[in-house]
């Protein structure tokens, strides 16, 4: 389930020869980083099923784009941008973009850590997150989401999104309010 | 959260804002809130670790090798309709008949769904009948349309269209508006 062969080898050696044609390299690192993709599509998308469906739209991208990726910058960001355009297309095909909570008992939680970079949240917070998440307009959403999830500069996440730098700064701030509001009055609600 | 002026400010990571934390305890609380939201955005939700990666890591090789090979295809078809025309133009240089000239409309997607509209002065582009050249053509047309949908789920459109010479049949292939992404 967790790739510990791909740990042990840097992340730019793997985009490096994925690059070059090494279909086990690249395998390798679409296993560090579709955890986080999911996790990216399914904030974005609010349910399972587009997620991962998301996941396999990027991974096809990866494929047959993965030599545009900036090997200075590293597959995260890339990856992020193409799975929140996928998302969107998702969302325009199935004309939903509202955020839809997953029944929790369809989640199965493992009993221990995986490893400390993968810290899971637990299933209330993470509830509380998506539930707030979804109460901000879509451009914030996901401006926040590739600023903090994915570590994307403002550039590219303008880039990404089609828009100015100006209006991404002040996107996420907003975005990052909206929700600190949002936890806040939960936290007075439920002390 | 009661101090409007600075509020943005330290949500959007101003650094002059460092100071003003010190001496306001609504917008250190908030800083706090919001590194908080920050650490939670970063860590992976629980269902993160319920998905089938490996089977979405095939169907993507599949997905990427199915896309990859769409334009290879194309251009095979391609070239097999031009072979078409022009091994069947020079077998069939018999007595010339008088050539009307056929104004072929430009391709459009979705060419099988409505006669093209034509001039007036221009013959009536009508498919053949009761000839056995004809047959054959449609059903090399049936062919390269099943050859090419069994790989591409978008449907190829192959339209036969006779000409005023009735030893050339111009074979019009269509792909149907795909979904090629970047
Ligand atoms: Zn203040």
């Amino acid at each position: 389930m967790h790739p510990h062969t791909a740990h042990e080898i840097p992340e730019a050696d793997l985009l490096r020869r994925a690059q070059s044609g090494n279909r086990e390299a690249l395998e390798q690192l679409i296993m560090l980083h579709e955890h986080r993709i999911f996790a990216l599509a399914l904030r974005m998308t609010g349910n399972v099923a587009d997620a991962q469906d998301a996941v396999q739209e990027t991974l096809i991208r990866l494929h047959l784009g993965v030599r545009k990726i900036d090997a200075v910058r590293g597959a995260g960001p890339w990856l992020g941008a193409v799975a929140v355009n996928a998302c969107h297309d998702i969302g325009r095909r199935r004309q939903r973009s509202r955020l839809i909570p997953i029944p929790a008992a369809a989640v199965e939680i493992p009993d221990s850590m995986p490893d400390p970079e993968r810290r899971l949240s637990g299933r209330e917070s993470e509830e509380c997150l998506r539930a707030g998440l979804a109460t901000l307009p879509e451009k914030e959403r996901t401006a926040l989401l590739l600023r903090e999830m994915q570590g994307l500069t403002t550039a590219e996440v303008a880039r990404a999104l089609g828009s100015s730098e100006v209006t991404v700064r002040s996107q996420i701030s907003s975005a990052r309010l909206k929700l600190r509001r949002f936890f806040h009055r939960r936290e007075e609600v439920i002390p | 959260m009661n101090c409007p002026e600075w509020e943005e400010r330290v949500a959007g990571g101003d650094p002059e804002a460092a100071e003003h934390l010190r001496d306001c305890p609504s917008c250190a609380a908030l800083a706090d809130g919001l590194a908080r939201d920050a650490r939670l955005l970063q860590t992976l939700p629980p269902e993160a670790f319920a998905v089938d990666y490996a089977a979405i890591r095939a169907a993507a090789r599949k997905g990427a090798v199915q896309r990859s090979r769409r334009p290879k295809v194309l251009a095979v078809l391609a070239v097999a309709a031009a072979v078409l025309l022009t091994v069947k133009l020079p077998l069939h240089r018999q007595p010339p008949a008088p050539v009307a000239k056929v104004a072929v409309p430009p391709p459009a997607v979705g060419v099988a769904r409505a006669a093209p509209a034509v001039s007036s002065t221009v013959p009536k582009v009508q498919p053949r009948r009761g000839n056995p050249r004809a047959d054959l053509d449609r059903r090399f047309a049936d062919f390269l349309r099943t050859h090419y949908e069994l790989q591409h789920p978008a449907p190829l459109r192959a339209r036969e269209i006779a000409t005023g010479n009735p030893n050339v049949t111009i074979l019009l292939l269509q792909e149907s508006k795909g979904d090629a992404n970047e």
